[in-house]
């Protein structure tokens, strides 16, 4: 072979290779572009809308936050549209399922988000009509919203409720002024040294009386801590005060037993009634010998004048 | 040859007033429009010639100086093309935290527009100028008269090999403008924008169509039309010895240029309005 035909066939050969791959890539590129995954097994969904806000054929589905297919078909179908989409993986739609279109950025877009339905909740039939939510539309809403800020502004210009007449009505603003003036008397008062508060801040006197205290305090809670007297031997780790307390309570308890039992001239005083009884008769007899020496002293002092007299 | 026309008329400085120097430049251009198709026709009716050894030797070193030796140029322009799309609008998405999202617009903008549109411009510049260059040394020395003594059509033998190279390299390179640009986005977005290259991707392919890479692909196809048309038209009709070919260059990249930017626009409005 000659050495130009040999040029000519390599030239051929390399544009033709060229052509080839990128003939290659365009068929990636397209595949890709179309989203759509020749060689997994798809499991389509049917969803009926009243409508679907924009959503398009090959938008997104989303289950629990991630990707699970896209959007195949949207079609017009009896006053409602029907949304075809094919999933990567079945999903099992319950009672209390959820299948609405959504925002898939602040720039636009839109995605078919599915909420499957509660786990607890019964299983629906396969072939069940699986209805979606109304979308919201971001824009309708924002324009709400804006109305919403125009009414309440124009309100509050007017005059009307608290913040209306928190803007417009003077009263608030003098009942502020004269707080204002009253703080400020105060706080002049304060300054000046007036009143408890003001002598709280301005004489000294209370607060040295303070450190002393806290100096007498400190030395108290310095002699507790020594054990020093009677407190601070009941703090002190050492228990002997505590061992005589409660052996003088059980000697205590032990008089008191007797006492309550009878036992002795205390006891006796306490449960026996004789003593009681004696005492009342000799009592009342101490009475009748004090009624006859009074019948009797005229006649004792008489005669004793009489007699007296010789 | 193409242009008695154009040796009457065109370069004869007659005085005379302004209307009618609008006229005769109208009536030019629609001379050369009127030729420029006609060459176009019948080179596209030669096209049945193809498979012959000859054209097709022709049209496949058309192919290879159109598609193989414009691939340096074309990589860096498409990867830059794509770095400074990726970098502009990247740098304002941040400010709405949306920086994620230049892979959508790196991508659609490519292969919608700019793929297309800067190949077409580097073709136009460097294979249009010099087919209106090559062709119109031919003409000035005579070449092309002499190949028409010899009853061959400069059409089939020329034109022909030229057109078919252009109209079908143009697609090709607008794919392969594509990718690189598509890569150069990527590689901006996950070393100065901070966004990875998965996450790139993901996004490149969420909202662009087949029907943006085709109709892309169709204006580039269009434009191959339009730059081989235009450069082999200036070319053959190249009078005037070497001032003529430096003009005929000339005319070949604007009025390319021209064509590119208004059929781009129209073949737009086509297609998305």
């Amino acid at each position: 072979m000659s050495d130009k035909y040999i040029k000519d066939l390599s030239i051929e050969v390399l544009v033709g290779f060229f052509m080839f791959m990128i003939l290659i890539a365009l068929g990636v590129f397209t595949i890709v572009l179309s989203r759509q995954n020749f060689f997994q097994k798809k499991y389509p969904v049917a969803v009926c809308f009243d409508e679907i806000s924009g959503l398009r054929e090959g938008d997104q589905v989303f289950l629990r936050g991630t990707k699970v297919g896209t959007v195949k078909a949207t079609t017009l179908e009896n006053n409602h549209v029907i949304v075809r989409a094919d999933l990567n993986s079945p999903v099992q739609f319950r009672d209390g399922y959820k299948v609405e279109v959504v925002s898939s950025s602040m720039l636009g877009g839109k995605l078919l988000k599915i909420y499957e339905g509660p786990l607890s909740a019964l299983p629906l039939p396969k072939d069940a009509v699986i209805n979606g939510e109304k979308p919201v539309d971001i824009l309708e809403e924002l324009g709400s919203a804006v109305a919403s800020i125009k009414k309440m502004t124009a309100e509050v210009s007017a005059g009307e409720g608290t913040l209306g007449k928190l803007i417009r009505d003077e009263t608030v603003y003098n009942d502020l002024q004269a707080i204002m003036a009253n703080f400020r008397q105060i706080s002049e008062q304060l300054a000046q040294g007036n009143g408890t508060i003001g002598k709280l801040l301005n004489d000294e006197t209370v607060y040295a009386d303070l450190k002393k205290t806290m100096a007498n305090l400190q030395e108290v809670s310095g002699r507790l801590a020594n054990g020093e007297g009677t407190l601070g031997k009941l703090l002190a780790k050492d228990d002997q005060l505590y061992q005589d307390i409660s052996a003088s309570m059980a000697n205590i308890r032990s008089i008191t037993g007797n006492i309550q039992s009878g036992e002795g001239t205390l006891g006796k005083l306490i449960n026996d009634d004789q003593v009681y009884v004696e005492a009342q008769k000799l009592l009342k007899e101490l009475g009748a010998a004090i009624d006859d020496m009074r019948e009797t002293s005229p006649v004792t002092t008489f005669s004793t004048v009489i007699l007296g007299a010789f | 040859m193409i242009a008695p026309f154009k040796e009457i008329y065109r370069y004869i400085d007659l005085p005379i007033k302004s209307s009618r120097r609008l006229g005769r430049i109208i009536v030019l251009a629609c001379h050369d429009m009127g030729n420029a198709l006609i060459m176009l026709a019948s080179a596209t009716l030669y096209i049945r010639t193809l498979w012959k050894p000859r054209a097709r030797y022709e049209t496949a070193m058309q192919l290879y100086v159109t598609g193989i030796k414009s691939l340096g140029v074309i990589t860096v322009v498409a990867f830059f093309t794509g770095m400074i799309l990726a970098l502009q609008t990247g740098l304002e998405l941040r400010r709405f935290g949306q920086e994620v999202n230049i892979g959508t617009a790196v991508t659609v903008v490519m292969i919608r527009e700019m793929g297309p549109f800067m190949t077409g411009l580097i073709i136009a510049a460097s294979v249009g100028s010099a087919i209106a260059a090559q062709l119109g040394t031919m003409a000035v020395s005579e070449e092309i008269s002499a190949l028409e003594v010899m009853s061959i059509n400069p059409n089939r033998f020329l034109v022909m090999p030229r057109l078919v190279a252009l109209a079908v390299m143009m697609p090709i390179l607008t794919v392969y403008t594509n990718i690189l640009g598509i890569l150069g986005g990527g590689i901006v977005g996950s070393t100065q924008l901070g966004v990875s290259f998965q996450a790139y991707l993901d996004n490149a392919t969420r909202y662009a169509e087949n029907k943006d890479l085709y109709v892309g692909l169709f204006k580039a196809f269009i434009f191959g039309i339009i730059i081989s048309t235009v450069a082999c038209y200036q070319g053959l009709s190249t009078i005037e010895g070497a001032v003529g070919v430096g003009r005929a260059t000339r005319q070949t990249v604007i009025i390319s240029f021209l064509m590119i930017l208004i059929i781009g626009y129209m073949i737009t409005r086509l297609f998305y309005i």
